[in-house]
């Protein structure tokens, strides 16, 4: 569509569009040999809008290129190539506007420039001041070299913000008013002079200090003259998304998923728009074929279903910096193509360490780094988990992929270990939470007692789920004030004070909390992680037993939503990790919540506790049908007079052994006995014994 | 005796000081009564428990103790400790999140043992 029609211009700009367009597509030079990394002697020349910028200044480079028609010419030309890609069609189908396309490029060419990131955050700011329209406003330009020789070249941003903060002071006027001011509407630098923008009244004021000593240096200020081409350059960059659009659908294999970008230095229509003429454009020029491809490819589904693989060969990248946006852009791709590069070490890929998570094959024949970081292949390993083939040879099985990707690594993660007793934990965290959400001030009165104890503590710094990225950073101002991590509250009466003890306590402080959504337990168990143990020891609230009675230490992670309760809405989703103790009680179905310790943090997503193999379904919190109902004498299993602790843990163990095999308690001691009380070794040894037990070792 | 909350980051410190260090030396805060649960495979008893710790596939490990609480958990002194936090291990750049909960008792000496030891991955 683009091509064909191009979209006119707005604004005062577009009345010279259409003269200027062969004059400055004449300033394309060929490279003399291929690769986007391809460094020119032209200076950097960059407008701080984003705005290509063809010609530059005083390069003299401009002229005997080769012109190219107009841009409705070239579209015409394109319209009857075959185009896989579906670019032409594409924005009127997916309702993407083309001046939208037209402003990200533009942003985001104007994104990657070959200066430090600290001296572009400073440089936004002083373009923020004209931002737009200054190029056209008839600002000055002066050209300030020296800085490169100064010492505060060493500085984060090469000197610049130094620089300019040297310039503003000098050249204004200590004692006229603040609105007389100098100020520098705009900068960049090219390769090693500094050009600034400044209202033409201020000029006189910089060139004045010209020859001034800058940090160890004499400047060098002159004004530098106007070139023509540069106040229409942004219309021409409907034409470069024309000419890019075209490349991609060129290099676009629909049948076999692969965007083949490689040699792009050798490709005609780049070359002869002047892709890479220029160190700016060249750096420009990657960002923005991404960005094309982001409006294509809308969502990370759609990306990944459309392109598998992408070809960056025989473009003699000495690094990846150029063209890093691809693993923000394609993040999913299974393979990736580097031969023929000019990758020497393991900095040349650093950026891209710990991306491409689903990387399979990866090819680095070619680069000097074959020869020169021998054992690379280890490390490629560890940075890409899913790799398993590297220059065509396969250097990692299935299996070991898996170890690698199942988040735990080096721990294998296990589903949940839930050891009820009588359904107390399960029947509890089903009334819990939708209690919690909806009448939290019953739910205390229900569950919390005099002794009962809640704290709330925040983990900020715990990650955000990897597949959250457009989530809003989450704000903890509700919570903060309660929350009682004790790494961060040193002061003693803050630590008591955050502490709730007693069922008024806790409900103050519950019911101030913001309202919550908990997902349905038994509609979505896969975002729930429960694990309950056995506990003995806890207070005996009616008194009868000294040495106190067992209980349960329930664990549960999940997530929740708050919920804005003027709209009913759900907002924020968070993360939670909670541990109650449970113990006998006046409460709903005789227990007590003895212990309740909260721990919120941004929401992580929920598989993390998936265990390996990934079998959510047997991981459910509620396994019912995998227990044997058996019969627990009474007294067994729980303290009592003068019986040990370690003989209370044995009689558990016991239990929970009879539970999982069917067998007496009687035959489970005497297998765990065998097994060193080990409860996964007793299971082990049960399942081998099995057929050779004699019927009296099962409950019937 | 110093308060349960100074007990809990005093411990929950030398536990992990310990863990990273030298893992041999925790068998000190078990006893054989002591229960571990690590993800979803119970110890009982310092050796087994130690047998577990050290065995535990990786050769440095470094924990980062992201939040810390701590309550009164029984009438005879004992603190239950939750501990979230983030685990690096070996070269690993990526950190596995875990959390930790700890039952300590008094061993009647004035100071504590750790009766549970629950950990659990839990995200990342």
């Amino acid at each position: 569509m683009l091509q064909q029609a191009p979209t006119p211009p707005t604004g005062p700009r577009a009345t010279r569009t259409s003269v200027r367009t062969s004059e400055r597509l004449t300033s394309s030079r060929l490279p003399s040999r291929g690769g986007i990394q391809k460094r020119n002697a032209t200076p950097v020349r960059i407008d701080r809008d984003g705005d290509l910028v063809m010609g530059a200044v005083g390069s003299g480079s401009r002229g005997s290129g080769s012109g190219r028609g107009s841009a409705a010419g070239r579209g015409s030309t394109q319209g009857r190539r075959h185009d896989p890609l579906g670019t032409r069609s594409r924005p009127l189908k997916t309702g993407i506007d083309p001046s939208a396309i037209q402003k990200s490029v533009l942003r985001s060419m104007g994104s990657d420039e070959p200066v430090s990131r600290g001296a572009r955050s400073s440089l936004r700011s002083v373009r923020g001041r004209g931002r737009g329209q200054d190029a056209r406003e008839g600002l000055d330009r002066i050209t300030i070299r020296g800085l490169k020789q100064s010492k505060a070249a060493g500085n984060p941003d090469g000197g610049v913000s130094d620089l300019i903060g040297f310039l503003e002071r000098k050249a204004t006027n200590p004692d006229a008013p603040a609105r007389e001011a100098v100020k520098i509407k705009k900068s960049r630098l090219e390769g090693e002079i500094l050009i600034i923008s400044v209202r033409p009244e201020d000029t006189p004021k910089i060139l004045r200090i010209n020859r001034y000593m800058f940090a160890g240096v004499e400047l060098s200020i002159q004004a530098a003259k106007p070139t023509p081409l540069e106040n229409d350059a942004d219309s021409e960059t409907p034409n470069t998304v024309a000419v890019l659009k075209g490349v991609l659908s060129r290099r676009y294999n629909v049948e076999s998923k692969l965007l083949d970008l490689s040699q792009l230095g050798s490709d005609p229509e780049l070359v002869n728009i002047g892709m890479f003429s220029t160190t700016s454009r060249e750096s420009k020029f990657f960002p923005a074929l991404m960005k094309i491809c982001d409006n294509i490819f809308t969502t990370a589904k759609e990306k990944e279903h459309a392109i598998a693989s992408v070809s960056l060969a025989n473009n003699a990248l000495p690094s990846i910096s150029s063209v890093t946006t691809l693993a923000q852009t394609f993040p999913a791709i299974k393979n990736l193509d580097l031969s023929n590069n000019e990758i020497k070490n393991l900095t040349s890929l650093d950026g891209w360490r710990w991306k491409f998570r689903k990387l399979d094959h990866l090819i680095l024949t070619g680069n000097p780094i074959e020869a020169e970081v021998p054992d690379y292949k280890d490390n490629m390993l560890k940075w890409f988990p899913s790799l398993t083939t590297l220059n065509t040879i396969q250097i990692r099985s299935a299996e070991e992929i898996k170890a690698a990707t199942s988040g735990g690594l080096p721990i294998p993660v296990l589903g949940p270990s839930f050891r009820d007793e009588a359904s107390i934990s399960e029947t509890f965290v089903k009334q819990f939470f939708p209690a919690y959400d909806s009448d939290r001030a019953s739910l205390v009165n229900g569950y919390y007692d005099a002794q009962s104890t809640f704290s709330l503590s925040i983990n900020t710094s715990a990650p955000r789920a990897p597949a959250i990225t457009d989530q809003k950073m989450p704000v903890w101002d509700e919570y903060i004030k309660k929350s009682r991590n004790l790494m961060k509250i040193e002061h003693l009466p803050a630590r008591m004070s955050r502490l709730h003890t007693g069922t008024d306590s806790i409900r103050d402080a519950l019911t101030t909390l913001p309202a919550t959504r908990h997902p349905d337990l038994m509609a979505e168990p896969q975002k729930w992680c429960i694990e309950c143990h056995t506990v003995p020891g806890l207070p005996d609230v009616t008194g009868q037993s000294v040495s106190g009675v067992g209980g349960l230490i329930v664990m549960v992670h999940g997530e929740f939503s708050e919920v804005d309760v003027s709209t009913g809405q759900a907002t924020n989703s968070r993360s939670f990790d909670r541990t109650f103790v449970l113990g006998a009680g006046a409460g709903v179905g005789g227990i007590r919540v003895v212990c309740d310790t909260l721990v919120l943090r941004s929401y992580g997503g929920y598989e993390a506790w998936q265990p390996e193999g990934g079998e959510i379904g047997s991981s459910a919190p509620e396994q019912p049908q995998a227990q044997h109902q058996i019969i627990v004498p009474q007294g067994f299993a729980v303290p009592g007079p003068g019986k040990s602790e370690e003989q209370v843990h044995k009689e558990v163990l016991a239990v929970e052994l009879s539970k999982a095999t069917g067998m007496t308690l009687e035959y489970s001691g005497m297998c765990l006995e065998q097994s060193g009380w080990d409860l996964g070794n007793a299971a082990s040894a049960f399942e081998l014994a099995k057929p050779t037990l004699p019927p009296q070792a099962f409950m019937s | 005796m110093a308060d349960f909350q100074t007990i809990a980051r005093q411990f929950v410190e030398f536990y992990y000081n310990t863990f990273d260090s030298d893992r041999n030396k925790l068998s000190a805060l078990y006893r054989d009564n002591s229960m571990l649960t690590f993800e979803t495979d119970a110890k009982l008893g310092t050796k087994n428990i130690l047998d577990k710790l050290t065995g535990l596939p990786f050769n440095s490990v470094k924990h980062q103790v992201a939040t810390l609480d701590a309550q009164p958990s029984n009438e005879s002194g004992g603190i239950l400790v939750m501990v979230t936090g983030a685990l690096l291990v070996d070269e690993e750049q990526r950190p596995m999140n875990y959390t930790q909960i700890f039952q300590l008792l008094p061993d009647g000496t004035g100071s504590f043992f750790v009766f549970n030891d629950i950990f659990k991955l839990i995200y990342g």
